[in-house]
């Protein structure tokens, strides 16, 4: 094992520090190997009880994932090595910067491919009875089943998210921004408005329901004043409160939003980060998700 | 009340294990051909088959102890053969057995575990059942070696991957007596 480390750490030389997160930091290295930049992501150790049992459980489940998953949208798992409960995941390095290690990364590469990172390798640090005051960012994602404790669910949770995710870059701040769960689901429920057992069969029998004041909630088209019908259409099917009537992504691609005019840019015409003063401008804006907002840019024009 | 943190646990504590329901979108025979394929990525080497049918017992004695060691534990059945499995594939890499050959087996259901548990085997466990002949620092130490050997690619096709797809096409062709004999 010390060779393989020992190997591994001669074949990749690093260059330069990219970021830090909650639960890895970054580094920009050369694989000396194929003489290629790439991204070493090295997870931190988790608490001592966690490294008694060796590597990190749902680290391993990743890698799967990662080694069978090959897409153009997801982001390249080049290698990986170990070394004690370390464990250092070598990435394709990405034109935008890695600096803000979000569970919902989205990345794009030199030709302007959107690349999705980092799903789900949060949850490997999770512990259900540890207070986790850094789940803010996914939080901010997460849909109301999940809030209200469902142990069932689907790929619902990632289309809420995706509204989330959209609106977000129609406002350019989080949408619902909350700062407890409890806070979250107040904030949900105040622009949506509260769910009522009609509209939302068994919300009641979730296991953490509670009953939340009524909140007659915004129509989105105030929220969202910019967008055309077709996007709100798009943003009201994402953001259904009852997850088996909630828009899949089958359903949301066959919406008219995504046929509608201006089709979207071609990704090698993108916009580069750093290389505009449109990108400096937009580097100023705190918490904007500039990566994708690049690739929604001629969308957004309305 | 709320809980502080509402976090998406795999595992609900006691209450029995949750399972995904059978879905028809992935099953069938494009899955199986699927599988077929990726079960070649994890054949161990020709070479390796051939000196294993020459002396079988070897194998075959820490193979049952790995079998002994998962029912002792309550593992589920998914890990006994991804264990095999595993092992197989480091020693075909290696072709020698490790100082100790049932920490070796030991590490590999580790892993298995991990990759298919809910409530994983701890360290421990798989310490005190092979009677402390091997520590769990060294158990820790196996399992980077193992997982080094396959490149990390650790989750390989076992038969058990297969078998819900045959009793699927079975039940599909109405032959409901010999499916309630294989079960």
């Amino acid at each position: 094992m010390a060779l393989d480390v020992k190997t591994r750490a001669k074949r990749y030389e690093k260059l330069d520090f990219l970021g830090e997160g909650q639960f890895a930091t970054v580094y920009k290295a050369r694989d000396k190997v194929t003489d290629t930049i790439v991204a070493i992501k090295k997870i931190k150790v988790g608490h001592r009880t966690e490294a008694k049992d060796g590597i990190n459980r749902t680290a391993l489940r990743e890698i799967k994932l990662l080694q069978e998953l090959h897409h153009p949208n997801i982001i390249g798992l080049l290698d990986a090595f170990g070394h004690k409960s370390n464990i250092s995941l070598v990435f394709d390095f990405m034109e935008t910067d890695l600096e803000d290690l979000k569970p919902n990364n989205l990345l794009l590469d030199g030709s302007g491919v959107l690349k999705l990172a980092d799903f789900g390798l949060a949850k490997a640090f999770g512990s259900p009875n540890r207070v986790y005051t850094h789940q803010v960012v996914t939080r901010w994602y997460r849909s109301p089943e999940l809030l209200f404790g469902a142990r069932m669910y689907g790929v619902g949770v990632d289309m809420w998210a995706v509204g989330c995710i959209l609106a977000e870059l129609l406002l350019r701040i989080p949408f619902l921004a909350g700062d407890s769960d409890l806070d979250q689901l107040t904030k949900i429920f105040e622009a949506l408005g509260t769910p009522t057992e009609e509209t939302w069969p068994g919300m009641t029998n979730l296991p953490d329901y509670v009953s939340f004041k009524i909140f007659p909630g915004t129509p989105l088209e105030h929220i969202f004043s910019a967008a055309g019908d077709d996007l709100l259409e798009l943003l009201q099917g994402l953001f259904t409160f009852n997850p088996s009537t909630r828009t899949t992504a089958t359903q949301a691609l066959k919406m008219r939003y995504f046929s509608n005019r201006p089709g979207p840019t071609p990704g090698a015409q993108l916009p580069r980060p750093n290389s505009s003063v449109e990108a400096l401008r937009e580097k100023e804006t705190v918490g904007l998700k500039r990566k994708i907002d690049a690739v929604m840019k001629k969308k957004l024009i309305f | 009340a709320l809980p502080v943190s509402l976090w998406c646990e795999d595992s609900t504590g006691g209450s029995p294990q949750l399972r995904a329901r059978w879905d028809p979108s992935v099953s069938g025979h494009r899955v199986i051909q699927r599988l077929l394929r990726l079960e070649e990525r994890y054949m161990p080497s020709m070479l390796y088959v051939t000196l294993i049918q020459r002396d079988p017992q070897r194998r075959e004695e820490i193979a049952k102890w790995a079998l002994e060691v998962c029912c002792d534990c309550g593992c589920d059945e998914a890990v006994f053969p991804l264990s095999v499995s595993l092992m197989d594939r480091y020693l075909s890499a290696y072709l020698s057995l490790p100082v100790s050959p049932f920490c070796l087996a030991a590490g590999c259901i580790l892993i298995a575990s991990k990759l298919t548990e809910c409530e994983t085997v701890t360290a421990d466990a798989l310490c005190s059942a092979a009677e402390f002949s091997f520590q769990p620092s060294d158990l820790r130490e196996m399992e980077r070696v193992i997982l080094a050997a396959l490149r990390w690619d650790s989750a390989a096709v076992t038969p058990q991957d297969f078998l819900p797809h045959f009793l699927s096409s079975i039940e599909e062709r109405g032959e409901s007596e010999l499916l309630s004999t294989l079960r």
